[in-house]
C-alpha cells in the first residue's frame, strides 16, 4: 500500500446531519483545530451522504496525519436516534429514571442492535442489545416484551 | 456634540466608557472594578475580549466591543443603554473547549463516544505527551491502535454545564478524570486558521485564483481573486476547477454571454465568467453569507457593477429568484447556466434549471460523484442534446445543450 505509512496527529469525531456539513461549528473548529482542509472535508461529505435521508445524524471518525492529510469514517446514526424513531418521540425524558418517555419492545432493540452491529463486529449481538437498554434507559424510555 | 456631553458624563458616572479610551490599543486597560452593577458574565467577558485584543486582528472581540460600545452611546448612558451594551457583549459568538489530559489509551475512545453522547459538538483524541517526554508515533494501519497517553478535547457550546457532563461521564464509565482545564474558544480563532490555510491556487495553465492578500504568480494570467469566507467555493475543489475549466476552455465563446450561477458560493464561477468578457450574471444561493461573500468577490475583480446576486429559498416550493427580479433589463434565459451543487437539489431543480437555459444555450451541472452522474443524467436528458461528463478525482461535470 503506501510506501511511507503516516504518522495520526489526532482522531476527531462528531456528529453530522447527512449533507449538512458546513464550516460553521461543529464543523469549522473542529477541523480547524488540525488545520484540515475544511471545505474539502464538507462538500465530500455532503456528496456522499447525498443519497441518505436528509437529517439523520451521521457520526464521522476523522483521522488527521502529520502531512495536514486526513481520511474519515462514517457511522451508523447514534442509538439515541434508532431510539427516537422507534419510540417515535423527538427527545427523551426530562427525568430519566423518574418518568418515562415512551415505551419500545424488545422486538426494536433487536432491530436497532443488528443495524449498530457494522459499526463493532466484534461485539456479540446479546452484548449490543443490553448497551442499547442500557441507552433506552438513560434516556427514560421503557422496555417492553411484547 | 454627542461624544463631547458622553465624555463628561462617562468620565464621572462610569469612567470606563470614556470614548477616547476605547482604542484596540488601550483596551486592556479597562479594570472590571470600575463597572457597577454589570453581570459578572459581561465583566469577564469583556476582560477576555479586552485582553484578546492586542493579539487580535481587525474585525474581531475588539472590533466587536466597539460596535457594541458606540451603540451603548448611542442609546444613551442609561440602565437600557447599559442593557443593550451588555446584550450585544454577551453574543460575541464562541465555544467552550474541555482539555481533559493524560487518559490511558484504553479509556480514550469510551471517553470520546461518552461525552459526544452527553452534548459535546466533537471530540478529538490526541497524544498526551508530558513535559519532557518523547513523541510516541502511531500509524494508521488499520489495528485501531492509540497512543498509550492521551488528550481528549471537547468543543461545547457556550451554554453547556461541563462540569457537570465530566461528572456524568466519570460515573457511568467508572474514571477518573485527574486534569482538566477549560477555555473559550471565539469563533475567529478557528476562522482565522481556515482563511490563513489559503494560497493561490493555479487552476490550468494561465487561470490562477490568488486570495485578496496575495499576490499571483502570474501577472500575465486570469487571475481571479477571492476573499476567502466561510462560503464554498475558493478554487480548490476539483468540481470548482472542472467548471472553471469549461469555461477558460470557451473564453472567446463567452463574450457578451448572460450567465446565471445557481448555488453561486463565493460567487467564483460568475466572477469567473465575467472576467472572461460575459455580459452579466446572476448568483444565487441559499445562504445570506454566500450571496454578500458573492457581492464583495465581485467588487473585488471590479465587476460588481456586471452581477446580481439573490438570495432564493432552499425548497423548490420556494419563488423563483430570477422571477423576483424580472425587468426590462434583466434577461430571463441565459446562455449559460451553471450549477454546482450537489445530487439531491440538481433533481429538485430540474424544471427551474432547464427553464434558464436559452434554446442552444449551456447548462453546467457539478457538484456530484461519477457514481452519481447517471442519475442526474436521465432527469434532464429530455430537454437537453449532446450530455457529456468530465472527471477529476471521483467528482463530476455533466454538461449538456439545450434543445
Amino acid at each position: 500500500m503506501a510506501s511511507k505509512a503516516k504518522a495520526v496527529t489526532a482522531t476527531i469525531k462528531l456528529v453530522i446531519n447527512a449533507g449538512q456539513a458546513k464550516p460553521a461549528p461543529p464543523v469549522g473548529p473542529a477541523l480547524g483545530q488540525a488545520g484540515l482542509n475544511i471545505m474539502s472535508f464538507c462538500k465530500d461529505f455532503n456528496a456522499k451522504t447525498a443519497d441518505k435521508k436528509p437529517e439523520i445524524p451521521v457520526p464521522v471518525v476523522i483521522t488527521a496525519y502529520s502531512d495536514k492529510t486526513f481520511t474519515y469514517v462514517m457511522k451508523t446514526p447514534p442509538v439515541t436516534y434508532f431510539i427516537k424513531q422507534a419510540a417515535n418521540i423527538k427527545s427523551g425524558s426530562q427525568r430519566p429514571g423518574h418518568a418515562v418517555a415512551a415505551e419500545i419492545s424488545v422486538k426494536n432493540i433487536f432491530d436497532i442492535a443488528q443495524q449498530k452491529q457494522q459499526d463493532v463486529p466484534d461485539m456479540s449481538i446479546d452484548a449490543i442489545c443490553r448497551s442499547v437498554a442500557g441507552t433506552c434507559k438513560s434516556m427514560g424510555v421503557k422496555v417492553v416484551s411484547a | 456634540m454627542l461624544t463631547r456631553q458622553l465624555g463628561l458624563r462617562a468620565s464621572k458616572r462610569w469612567p470606563f466608557l470614556s470614548l477616547k479610551n476605547l482604542q484596540s490599543s488601550q483596551l486592556t486597560t479597562v479594570s472590571t472594578s470600575n463597572m457597577p452593577k454589570v453581570a459578572t458574565g459581561v465583566k469577564r467577558r469583556c476582560a477576555n475580549q479586552a485582553a484578546a485584543s492586542t493579539a487580535a486582528e481587525s474585525g474581531t472581540p475588539a472590533s466587536f466591543v466597539l460596535s457594541a460600545a458606540r451603540e451603548l452611546a448611542d442609546a444613551g448612558v442609561s440602565a437600557a443603554g447599559l442593557a443593550t451594551y451588555a446584550e450585544k457583549a454577551s453574543r460575541i459568538p464562541f465555544l467552550l473547549r474541555c482539555q481533559i489530559l493524560d487518559i490511558s489509551g484504553d479509556n480514550a475512545n469510551p471517553l470520546a463516544d461518552c461525552l459526544l453522547s452527553f452534548g459535546a459538538l466533537s471530540v478529538s483524541t490526541e497524544e498526551y505527551k508530558a513535559p519532557g517526554q518523547p513523541e510516541q508515533e502511531v500509524f494508521q494501519d488499520g489495528s485501531g491502535r492509540t497512543w498509550d497517553r492521551c488528550t481528549v478535547t471537547g468543543l461545547f457550546s457556550s451554554e453547556h454545564d461541563i462540569a457537570q457532563t465530566l461528572q456524568i461521564v466519570q460515573d457511568v464509565l467508572n474514571i477518573t478524570v485527574t486534569q482538566h482545564q477549560i477555555e473559550e474558544v471565539p469563533d475567529q480563532e478557528w476562522v482565522n486558521a481556515m482563511k490563513d490555510s489559503y494560497q493561490p491556487t493555479e487552476v490550468c495553465k494561465g487561470l490562477w485564483i490568488v486570495p485578496d492578500w496575495c499576490e499571483s504568480p502570474d501577472p500575465n494570467a486570469l487571475n481571479i481573486r477571492m476573499a476567502p469566507g466561510l462560503a464554498f467555493g475558493t478554487g480548490e475543489h476539483s468540481t470548482t476547477r472542472l467548471c472553471l475549466q469549461w469555461l477558460f476552455d470557451r473564453r472567446d465563446k463567452i463574450q457578451s454571454a448572460h450567465v446565471i450561477d445557481y448555488g453561486t458560493g463565493s460567487g467564483v464561477l460568475a466572477v469567473a465568467a465575467l472576467l472572461m468578457g460575459a455580459a452579466s450574471a446572476v448568483g444565487t444561493d441559499v445562504d445570506p453569507l454566500a450571496v454578500k461573500a458573492a457581492k464583495d468577490n465581485a467588487a473585488l475583480n471590479s465587476v460588481g457593477d456586471r452581477l446580481v446576486a439573490l438570495q432564493c429559498s432552499p425548497s423548490v416550493q420556494g419563488d423563483d429568484p430570477v422571477a423576483c427580479i424580472a425587468s426590462s433589463q434583466q434577461p430571463m434565459q441565459f446562455d449559460i447556466c451553471i450549477a454546482n451543487i450537489l445530487r439531491g437539489p440538481l433533481l429538485d431543480l430540474q424544471p427551474r434549471l432547464t427553464a434558464y437555459v436559452k434554446p442552444g444555450g449551456h447548462l453546467l451541472l457539478s457538484g456530484i460523484l461519477v457514481s452519481q452522474v447517471a442519475k442526474v443524467q436521465d432527469a434532464y436528458q429530455g430537454n437537453f442534446a449532446d450530455m457529456q461528463y468530465k472527471e477529476e478525482n471521483s467528482w463530476a461535470l455533466l454538461t449538456g445543450v439545450k434543445q
